[in-house]
């Protein structure tokens, strides 16, 4: 016990803060899959546009739902799709950037070009673009987005890996004859990662905004599915009369990725320490 | 000269790349323009004379190449969807023409808050060496960095709009009209778009200026007698804008693109929603068009980047 | 809220003798028929409408201003600024405005004269015969003539090309002038609802061909500009003509496709008129603008793919009319102020409608839902695709309420939002979904409502196919006795509802939210958007 209130003790605030935020918010994620302090699409007429309350913790929407079980539920979405989705956009980044960094030439030049055009259109656009050939909902989010992401990561590994190419242990290592795939992931691959790492969690960050506002747009999580988006753009229509149906998913957004900003920057000043 | 010219084949052949892309990539798509435009009164008759008349009838690399023809004698098509009269349909060029000067006003009107407040609250954080200060700050740009830009808007035209009532929500005034009163009603979409903007440069001008501060040739200075001052707005801060310059490039070509959220929330007729509805009916003149400027914008402001980086620091190499 | 009275006229008058005239708007103590053919000839029939356009004001208001702007919102962009060819009701009930046919639709669901002063029917019922209406202009200043007329005519009908823009028209055969002021039509078949067909507009000769013709018609309001996603302007047409209207100056049809955005732009007074308020918006509005409303004349339902499984099972449809709440749906979205419907009839037009209700019930009767589906092969439920179109909040609405209350007769709902266009194309055109929430409307004609559920309707796109409801129906639309196809047109009715043609829901109220200072505005039983009454009180 005295073990961990010392740890706590040592920890920059930026960490700590960032940890609790973070922690409320995958606890309530996790959580969100097994249980919701009630049904988040049960309707009734006798609840609806109750402010929030010991009873309703977020209140209630203009079908008579529970705010807070669906914005339980739209974290859950959120976490779960925006990971994906950084699985997917990484490993692509790593396999793709490894690759072509190391070995450059031809191929390099055309995925460069490639990811060079890609890389300006916003985001949500190309995802547009994927999801009006594939369709609309979750699956296709999560697809079309990593997709979209792929190129930033691409980049990042492919200049990490040229940068390290020439390093001299890794020269050393050719020298003794080390097959190239192994001196690409043993040697090579951990090594950026701190580099490796910021990206993650910007993109991760990125891939949050970028779902709730495909949602809010109306192309990503259909309902009677809970989204933060889509609940923000639901809620607008009764601003005036419920605010809390809007704020509630538009606070807790920003609270998930000032929480894991915050947490990455705690990080970060750890390691400089 | 040789720079310049192998960069211009660069951007040509990546208009290539992309035009090329992007037509292919609809013929994937399903759905079919005819049917979409003629809907139920469609005839068999009716069907086939329009597929003629809009050449779908020939195979997929002809109709590349007449399009590739026609856009490069300035002859953009005509959309699918959108009449311009009785018997003609919206010409590309008009629709986009229309809409660009919105997004485009917007995109210039948010750079210059962009601009005005990220790089002075950047240098000021650089050199702030009042510790609460600093953390404010810190978590104020986080915390903007955090809000959805549709969040932000919403707020926004609740609070300014309805609440306060500084503008009415929907009454955009066209520019065609009253120009003052256009930027006047843009104004506050700028805002939505610029505040995640600022926050994110003025921590990148921060860092970059952090990092120039504790190099060797401002130690020097201070060696010699410079004030803080001067260091930093002398010496420090040209090289710490470099870095930011890039930034600024990707943040230009993102706002001029097209912020579709903020278009969304704000009902502003610019390209953002047209792309968006374009895609949704397949109007493929259209959706080509724009995904061509789009690509054009972006690779056109990255090297225009470039070259600033040249004049900046000429021992830049060309290669 | 109007009342629109139907009742049943005197038959004596039916379908006999050479009949001729105009129904001109009467004072609201009439009984109307909805039968079109009846005689009401009427002297000054431009006297009639204008004592009929001063009789909707409020006694206790003061005289009526002229001039003024105002911006109507609409929820839907134009499909096609050629009133031929415009198909979406959204298009049609803004160019209302702008283009008549030779007889127009009045907010009574009757018809009266437009460009056509008299008409009359042979004893055949095949030919017709108009008289032009004295100094009728198009908005380009040059007088209506009977070329005009044919011409417009011969290319909605498809004589003039061989392509059929108005398929009501489709039966005519030819149309002569026979002078200056007169023109003959000659139809191939004799249909009582063909009448209302003659609301197709008037354009000026050869606008249809040529490349830059910008929209020209005769009503009360002329084209100024129209940009995509934007709005359509309209401005006075000071030649109309009919006297005394229209008030406003000029008309911006603006297109607003987010319900959110225009409950926003309606609290920021940047439009002055809205008229697809849903139940809690007309709540959160009811302090700043006036909330009128009236039935909508729209079919609501459910609609199902009759050719996609398990839809195709008749057992499987009726279970699921059975276990929809309707009266659920009605509290939510309409706040309890629809009317309640299981088939495909408007419950206004009394000497048609039968009230199907108490078949499948109006709440939701799971154990008879859950055996039936048993004994269709689905012991364990089925799961549904409802296809909305995201723009119309009310149907999106209706959709999520239906989702969550089917559940309970073991019916999973995923519902697919698309964009207004994706509807069109993939639902309507292509019959690409499983089932879909929308409304259906018709032109004051209740054969409209049922013709697309003829197997071979191009508007069939429920797919639905019943050699027995096709025998019916078309007997019902050769029928010259009002009483023998009212009761065909209520046998048509039972079929589509005991054979779960589709889920029936409701007619929803239109509510308008309409800026303090506006009054005259009316509501008509089919969709259309009139600006010509509508005017500033002070």
């Amino acid at each position: 016990m005295k073990m961990i209130k010392e740890w706590f003790q040592k920890q920059n605030k930026y960490f700590l803060v960032g940890l609790a935020m973070t922690g409320l918010v995958l606890v309530l994620a996790v959580l969100s899959f097994f249980w919701t302090p009630y049904s988040t699409t049960s309707m009734s007429t006798s609840e609806r546009f109750h402010a929030p309350s010991w009873k309703h913790l977020f209140g209630t929407d203009n079908f008579g739902r529970d705010i807070f079980s669906r914005v339980m539920q739209g974290i859950g979405t959120t976490i779960l799709i925006s990971s994906l989705i950084v699985l997917i956009s990484s490993g692509a980044g790593v396999l793709v950037g490894a690759v072509t960094g190391y070995f450059g030439g031809i191929v390099d030049e055309i995925v460069m070009r490639i990811t060079d055009a890609v890389n300006g259109f916003p985001s949500i656009l190309l995802a547009l673009v994927v999801i009006s050939i594939m369709g609309s909902g979750k699956q296709n989010v999560i697809l079309s987005l990593g997709i979209v992401f792929s190129p930033s990561f691409i980049r990042i590994v492919r200049s990490e890996f040229i940068r390290l190419r020439d390093a001299d242990y890794i020269m050393r290592a050719r020298l003794m004859g080390v097959r190239k795939l192994r001196i690409l992931f043993v040697h090579i691959l951990p090594n950026i990662f701190s580099v490796f790492w910021v990206s993650v969690t910007i993109g991760f960050n990125n891939a949050i905004l970028a779902e709730s506002g495909m949602s809010y747009l109306g192309i990503g999580v259909q309902p009677p599915d809970a989204s933060l988006g889509k609940m923000l753009s639901d809620a607008q229509g009764y601003l005036g009369r419920a605010p809390w149906y809007a704020l509630a998913p538009g606070l807790t957004i920003v609270w998930i990725v000032l929480g894991f900003s915050l947490l990455s920057e705690g990080i970060r000043r750890k390691g400089e320490k | 000269m040789k720079y310049l010219a192998k960069k211009i084949m660069t951007l040509i052949m990546t208009l290539f790349l992309v035009s090329v892309l992007a037509f292919f990539a609809f013929q994937i798509i399903p759905g079919d323009a005819v049917l979409s435009i003629l809907g139920t009164e469609g005839t068999p008759e009716r069907e086939a004379a329009l597929r003629e008349e809009l050449g779908l009838n020939k195979p997929p690399i002809v109709r590349y190449f007449t399009w590739a023809g026609n856009v490069l004698k300035g002859d953009f098509g005509r959309s699918y969807r959108y009449s311009k009269n009785m018997n003609q349909m919206m010409p590309v060029a008009e629709l986009i023409g229309d809409k660009l000067p919105v997004t485009l006003t917007l995109a210039v009107l948010s750079m210059m808050i962009i601009i005005v407040v990220a790089i002075p609250l950047g240098v000021f954080w650089a050199r702030c060496k009042n510790r609460v200060l600093d953390v404010t700050i810190n978590m104020g740009t986080q915390t903007a960095m955090a809000i959805p830009s549709f969040f932000l808007g919403v707020l926004i035209t609740y609070l300014f709009g309805i609440a306060l009532k500084w503008f009415s929500p929907g009454k955009y005034v066209s520019y065609q009209k009253d120009f003052w009163g256009f930027v006047r009603y843009l104004l506050f979409p700028a805002i939505s778009v610029a505040i995640p903007k600022i926050a994110m440069t003025a921590r990148f001008l921060r860092n970059s200026m952090l990092t120039e501060m504790h190099s060797d040739y401002v130690r020097t200075a201070y060696s010699k007698g410079a004030s803080e001052r001067r260091v930093a707005y002398g010496h420090a801060l040209r090289n710490a804008m470099m870095p930011v310059v890039t930034f600024l490039g990707m943040i230009i070509a993102e706002i001029v693109a097209g912020s579709i959220v903020v278009e969304q929330v704000f009902s502003l007729p610019g390209i953002g929603k047209l792309l968006i509805s374009s895609i949704s009916t397949r109007d493929f003149p259209v959706v080509e068009i724009l995904i061509l400027y789009i690509t054009f914008v972006v690779i056109f402001v990255y090297f225009l980047v470039d070259i600033l980086y040249r004049v900046i620091d000429p021992r830049i190499s060309t290669k | 809220m109007k009342k629109r009275v139907y009742g049943f006229l005197l038959t004596a008058l039916l379908g006999v003798a050479a009949l001729s005239g105009c129904t001109g708007g009467k004072t609201s103590g009439d009984e109307h028929s909805t039968e079109p053919t009846i005689i009401e000839s009427s002297e000054s029939v431009s006297e009639q409408e204008t004592s009929q356009a001063q009789e909707t004001p409020e006694p206790e208001k003061q005289d009526p201003r002229y001039g003024g702007k105002i911006v109507v919102g609409v929820q839907q962009d134009i499909d096609s600024l050629d009133p031929h060819k415009a198909t979406a009701a959204g298009t049609k009930e803004i160019l209302f405005n702008i283009f008549e046919g030779l007889l127009k639709t009045n907010e009574n669901g009757k018809l009266s004269c437009a460009v056509a002063s008299k008409y009359s029917l042979s004893e055949d019922g095949l030919v017709y015969t108009f008289t032009l209406r004295d100094n009728v202009k198009f908005h380009d200043g040059s007088n209506v003539t009977a070329e005009d007329v044919k011409y417009s005519l011969e290319r909605a009908s498809g004589l003039l090309d061989g392509t059929t823009l108005v398929s009501s028209l489709k039966t005519l055969t030819s149309v002569e002038i026979v002078d200056e002021k007169t023109v003959k039509v000659t139809t191939s078949s004799a249909n009582l609802e063909l009448d209302y067909a003659f609301t197709t507009a008037i354009i000026p000769k050869g606008s249809g061909e040529k490349a830059d013709s910008t929209p020209i018609g005769t009503g009360p309001f002329s084209f100024v500009s129209y940009k995509p996603q934007e709005g359509l302007v309209m401005a006075k047409n000071k030649d109309y003509w009919q006297e005394g209207i229209p008030f406003l100056d000029e008309v911006d049809f603006k297109i607003i496709t987010g319900a959110d955005t225009a409950l926003m732009e309606l609290k920021g007074h940047s439009i002055d008129v809205y008229p697809y308020l849903t139940d809690s918006q007309a709540e959160e509005l009811k302090d700043d603008y006036q909330i009128l409303s009236a039935p909508s004349a729209v079919v609501q339902a459910l609609f199902f793919n009759n050719k996609v499984a398990p839809l195709n099972n008749k057992k499987v449809r009726q279970a699921i009319c059975y276990a929809l709440d309707k009266d659920l749906v009605n509290d939510f979205v309409t706040g309890g102020k629809s009317s309640i419907i299981s088939s495909a009839m408007l419950p206004g037009l009394r000497d048609y409608y039968e009230d199907l209700n108490m078949i499948h019930g109006t709440g939701a009767n799971i154990p008879k839902a859950l055996e039936l589906l048993t004994e269709a092969g689905y012991p364990d439920g089925i799961e549904l695709t409802i296809t909305v179109p995201s723009n119309y909040e009310a149907h999106v609405q209706t959709a999520e309420v239906i989702a969550e209350q089917l559940k309970d007769a073991g019916i999973v709902c995923k519902i697919d939002l698309v964009e207004w266009e994706t509807w069109l194309s993939d639902v309507y055109n292509d019959r690409k979904y499983q089932s879909t929430v929308c409304g259906i409307t018709c032109d004051m004609t209740p054969g409209h409502l049922l013709t697309r559920f003829q197997s071979d309707s191009k508007k069939n796109f429920v797919n639905y196919s019943n050699s027995e409801f096709d025998k019916v129906f078309q007997k019902a639309e050769a029928c010259l006795d009002m009483a023998d196809k009212s009761e065909l047109y209520r046998n048509a009715q039972r079929i589509l509802c005991e054979d779960a043609a589709s889920a029936f829901i409701e007619e929803p109220p239109i509510t308008i939210a309409m800026n303090k200072q506006l009054t005259g505005y009316k509501f008509y039983p089919v969709y259309v958007q009139d600006m010509s009454t509508v005017y500033f009180n002070r």
